[in-house]
C-alpha cells in the first residue's frame, strides 16, 4: 500500500508541493518553470524558472536598477520560440545552467503570442526591446491607469498574450485575488510590478521578488515563493 | 402575352419609318435579350414630402415651392390645389392670391433622392439588375422576371402596389427592350393609363413615334427650335435626315434617338443597395442606469444579428442612440477591430463595457441601434485545436476591442522601430498588427544580435565593441528632464547624436551612460550647442 502511495507521489511530482524538498532538486527532476536566463536565480526558484501559472510580483521602488532586465531574457525566449519551431521533446539538460528558452514545454510551442505592457511608467523603448531580442511587432501597450488590474485580467483571460506585465498597486485584496486566479487559469506569464512597500502586506501571488539596487548590482530577494524558500540572489550588473 | 397597352399608331407613320435609315442593321432579333422596365415617379416632389404634409395641423392644401431666378416658384401641387387654378411655374405670390389657405413646403432634394433609392431598393425584389435614373426614374431589367411573376401585367401591378405600400410613391411603368424608350414611355403616359409594353425591338420606332418630345427631356431651346420646324413628336424626329438632325441638334440627341429605338446599346450602371440596419425601442418606464440599458438593448442586438445572419454579412461599426426627455441625443459608437457577424454576445459584452463608463445626463426614453455599412462575411478556416488559436493571434482583436471599449482607442497600441538617429524618433506608435500575416516588414533587421541595426546608422564614438543593445535604455522619457550629474559615475560615452536638421527638431547631443548611487543606470546627455555645456538632461533608464 505504501508503495503505491510512493508511486503516486512520483507520478504527480510536478503538481505536488512538498515543503521539505529543496527547489533545486525538484527543478532538476522536472524543470517546470520558464528559465529566467539568470542562472543564480533559476537555482533558487522551484521549477528552475518563472512559474508558468500564477501571479509573479516584482516589488521595486527604484528605476534603472534592472527591473526589466530581470524579465527580458524570458520574454525574448518566448518570442524566439515563436520564430523557430520548438523542438519537442525539449532537450533535457541535467545541468541546471540551462540557457533560457531551451527548456520550453510543449504548451509553449507557438505561444509566442503578444506581450502586453499594461500601464507602464514610461513607454517601453522599441529599439532597446528589439536589441534584447523581443519582437517589437508583438508588443501591445495598454495605457489604463486606474484600471490596470482589469486590463491585465482581460489580457490574461483572452489567452492572446504569452506574457502580461502590469504596473499597479492594488490596495484591494480582492483585486489581487482575482488577478491571481486569472493568472492561475491562464497560460500566460503574469507579472505585476508593485512598490516595495506592498511587500509588507500579504498577497496571493505565487512568487514575490523584492529588488534592491546597489553598488554590487541588482539584489533579488525572494519574499515569497510557493514551493520554494526565501533567498537572496545577487545578479550583478 | 397580350401587350399591356397598345398605342394605336397612325398607319401613315409606318411607311416613312420603314424607309431605310443609315446605320440600321438587318432585321433586329425578334426576342431581345433584355427587357427594361422603367419606373417613373411623376409626383416625386410631393411624395417625398408627404410625411411632412401629413404632419401639418388641419391638413391644409399644400404646394411645393423652390427658389428660382425670379423668386419662389410653385414646382408641384396636389390635385385640390391644381383645381383651384394653381399651376407649376407660378410664383408663390400668385398661388397664394388664388388660394389664401395654401401651405407651402420647400423642396428637399435630399429626400427626393432618398425616396428614389427606397424605390430602387424595393425594386430589387423584382429583379437583381436595377439602375437609377435621377432625378425621378428607376430602371429594372425584367426579362428573366416575367415568368416568375406571371407576365408583364402581373409584374407591373404587383410592383406598383408594393412600391406604393412601402414608400407611398405613385409610379408609372413601361416595359420595352431599350432603357431609354422605357423611360420615355413611362414619362409621357397619361395618369392612370395602363403601363406601356413593347416586346420586340422592331416595334419600338413605331410605338415611340407618337410620343411628344417633352418626354425626352431635351434642352428647352432645341425642343422649341424643332417645334418651329413642325417637329413635335419622336416620330417627326425619326423622319428627319440623320446628318441634318445631328447638325442642328447635336450628336448627343441623335445618339439618344438611336438608343431609344434600340439601334445602339445603352449600358446601365447597377444600383447597389446600401443596406443598413436600424431599429428602435421605446423604454417604458424610462431607464436611468446603464446596466439595465444593456438588457434593454439585448433584443435589438438579437434583431441585428438575425439581420446579419440572413444576409451573410457583417458590420465593422454600430451606433447606439439614446434619446432623453430634454437633453440632446447621446450617441455611443462602437468600432470593431475586425468585422463582426452574428455574434450577439460579443457585441453585448463590448457594449456593456462602453455603457459602463457612460454618464447619462437624463433617463433614457428610447434607444436606437444603427449598423454601419454592411461588409461581406469573409469565410475563414476555423482552427481545429484551441491550442493554435493563440498562435494565430485570433484572440487579440477581441482583447484589443474590449480594452478599447473601456479605455478609448488611443490607450491601446503597438510599437514599431524606425531607422532614425534621434532616440525619440527611432520608434513610433502603431496599430497592433492583427491576424495571421502578422510579420510586418520591419525596418529593423531581425532582432537576433543585440544592437544590430539600432546603432548601425548612428555614428557611435564609443562602445562599439560592447553589447551595443545595452546602450539604449528600456525606458525612454517622453521629454528629457534636467538632471544633476554631479553624483553620477560615467560609464560609457560620449555617443554623439547630431541629426534631424530637416524637420526643425534637430538635436546635437552627447549621450553618456551613467550610474547612480543606488546602482541605477541612466542615460544622460548634454547639448553640444549649449555653449556653457552645463545643462544635463536625463533621457532614459536602463531598467
Amino acid at each position: 500500500m505504501s508503495a503505491s502511495v510512493e508511486e503516486l507521489l512520483q507520478q504527480n511530482s510536478t503538481r505536488l508541493w512538498r515543503a521539505r524538498e529543496p527547489g533545486g532538486a525538484q527543478a532538476a527532476r522536472a524543470p517546470t518553470g520558464l528559465p529566467t536566463g539568470h542562472v543564480a536565480l533559476d537555482r533558487c526558484l522551484p521549477g528552475a524558472g518563472w512559474p508558468r501559472q500564477g501571479l509573479i510580483e516584482i516589488l521595486s521602488d527604484q528605476r534603472g536598477i534592472g527591473e526589466l532586465r530581470l524579465l527580458l531574457p524570458a520574454l525574448a525566449a518566448l518570442c524566439r520560440d515563436e520564430g523557430a519551431a520548438a523542438v519537442y521533446p525539449p532537450p533535457r539538460s541535467s545541468d541546471a545552467r540551462c540557457q533560457a528558452g531551451s527548456a520550453l514545454l510543449p504548451q509553449d510551442r507557438g505561444s509566442g503570442g503578444w506581450v502586453a505592457w499594461v500601464s507602464p511608467p514610461y513607454c517601453p523603448y522599441a529599439p532597446a526591446l528589439a536589441a534584447w531580442g523581443i519582437d517589437v511587432t508583438r508588443v501591445l501597450v495598454v495605457q489604463g491607469a486606474g484600471t490596470t488590474e482589469w486590463a491585465m485580467d482581460q489580457a490574461l483571460r483572452s489567452e492572446a498574450c504569452s506574457a502580461v506585465l502590469g504596473w499597479a498597486n492594488p490596495r484591494d485584496p480582492q483585486a489581487l485575488r482575482r488577478l491571481q486566479l486569472a493568472a492561475e487559469s491562464s497560460r500566460s506569464l503574469a507579472v505585476l510590478y508593485r512598490p516595495l512597500q506592498a511587500g509588507l502586506t500579504p498577497s496571493p501571488a505565487v512568487l514575490r521578488l523584492a529588488l534592491l539596487g546597489g553598488s554590487e548590482g541588482l539584489q533579488v530577494r525572494i519574499v515569497k515563493s510557493r514551493g520554494g524558500r526565501p533567498a537572496t540572489v545577487n545578479l550583478g550588473h | 402575352m397580350a401587350p399591356l397597352a397598345r398605342r394605336r399608331v397612325t398607319p401613315a407613320l409606318h411607311p416613312s419609318l420603314s424607309v431605310p435609315v443609315p446605320g440600321r442593321g438587318p432585321a433586329a432579333q425578334s426576342r431581345p435579350r433584355e427587357l427594361w422596365l422603367a419606373i417613373h415617379l411623376p409626383a416625386l416632389m410631393l411624395d417625398s414630402l408627404r410625411d411632412a404634409a401629413r404632419a401639418l395641423p388641419g391638413q391644409p392644401p399644400v404646394a411645393i415651392v423652390d427658389l428660382e431666378r425670379n423668386g419662389k416658384v410653385v414646382r408641384a401641387c396636389d390635385e385640390a390645389v391644381h383645381a383651384a387654378g394653381v399651376r407649376e411655374g407660378m410664383s408663390i405670390n400668385a398661388a397664394l392670391a388664388l388660394l389664401p389657405g395654401l401651405h407651402t413646403l420647400a423642396r428637399d432634394a435630399r429626400r427626393e433622392r432618398q425616396l428614389l433609392e427606397a424605390v430602387a431598393q424595393r425594386s430589387l425584389r423584382f429583379s437583381p439588375r436595377v439602375s437609377l435614373e435621377p432625378p425621378d426614374g428607376v430602371l429594372l431589367e425584367v426579362r428573366g422576371s416575367l415568368r416568375l411573376f406571371g407576365g408583364a401585367r402581373q409584374l407591373c401591378v404587383r410592383l406598383q402596389q408594393e412600391l406604393f405600400d412601402a414608400t407611398g410613391a405613385t409610379t408609372r411603368l413601361a416595359i420595352t427592350p431599350a432603357p431609354l424608350a422605357s423611360l420615355w414611355f413611362a414619362r409621357c403616359g397619361p395618369p392612370g393609363a395602363r403601363s406601356a409594353f413593347v416586346r420586340n425591338r422592331e416595334e419600338l420606332a413605331g410605338r415611340l413615334a407618337p410620343l411628344p418630345l417633352d418626354c425626352a427631356r431635351w434642352p428647352e431651346r432645341t425642343v422649341e427650335t424643332l417645334g418651329t420646324m413642325g417637329v413635335r413628336t419622336v416620330g417627326d424626329c425619326l423622319r428627319l435626315p440623320r446628318d441634318g438632325f445631328a447638325r442642328r441638334c447635336g450628336k448627343e440627341l441623335l445618339a439618344a434617338l438611336d438608343r431609344a429605338t434600340g439601334r445602339a446599346q445603352e449600358p446601365r450602371a447597377a444600383f447597389a443597395a446600401s443596406e443598413r440596419f436600424a431599429a428602435r425601442r421605446d423604454l417604458e418606464p424610462e431607464i436611468d442606469d446603464t446596466a439595465r440599458l444593456g438588457f434593454a438593448l439585448a433584443p435589438l442586438l438579437d434583431e441585428l444579428c438575425r439581420f446579419l445572419r440572413e444576409r451573410g454579412r457583417c458590420v465593422q461599426a454600430i451606433e447606439v442612440q439614446l434619446r432623453h426627455r430634454e437633453a440632446p441625443l447621446t450617441r455611443v459608437r462602437l468600432r470593431f477591430v475586425q468585422p463582426v457577424g452574428a455574434q450577439p454576445q460579443h457585441m453585448a459584452g463590448l457594449l456593456r463595457e462602453r455603457l459602463g463608463r457612460l454618464v447619462l445626463p437624463q433617463p433614457v426614453r428610447n434607444v436606437r441601434l444603427l449598423s454601419g455599412p454592411l461588409i461581406d462575411l469573409q469565410a475563414d478556416a476555423v482552427e481545429l485545436f484551441a491550442h493554435d488559436r493563440r498562435e494565430s493571434g485570433e484572440n487579440l482583436p477581441h482583447l484589443v476591442e474590449r480594452l478599447r471599449a473601456r479605455l478609448g482607442n488611443a490607450a491601446v497600441h503597438g510599437l514599431e522601430c524606425v531607422p532614425e538617429h534621434r532616440p525619440e524618433a527611432a520608434w513610433r506608435i502603431v496599430e497592433p498588427v492583427m491576424g495571421r500575416g502578422r510579420k510586418r516588414p520591419s525596418p529593423q533587421p531581425s532582432p537576433g544580435k543585440p544592437g544590430e541595426g539600432v546603432l548601425a546608422a548612428s555614428h557611435a564614438t564609443a562602445g562599439e565593441s560592447r553589447d551595443e543593445g545595452a546602450l539604449r535604455p528600456l525606458w525612454l522619457l517622453d521629454v528629457p528632464e534636467p538632471c544633476d550629474v554631479r553624483r553620477l559615475v560615467f560609464e560609457e560615452g560620449p555617443e554623439c547624436i547630431e541629426s534631424g536638421w530637416w524637420d526643425g527638431r534637430d538635436v546635437a547631443r552627447d549621450y553618456y551612460v551613467a550610474r547612480g548611487g543606488q546602482g541605477e543606470r541612466l542615460w544622460v546627455f548634454r547639448n553640444r550647442r549649449d555653449a556653457g555645456g552645463t545643462g544635463w538632461f536625463l533621457h532614459g533608464w536602463f531598467a
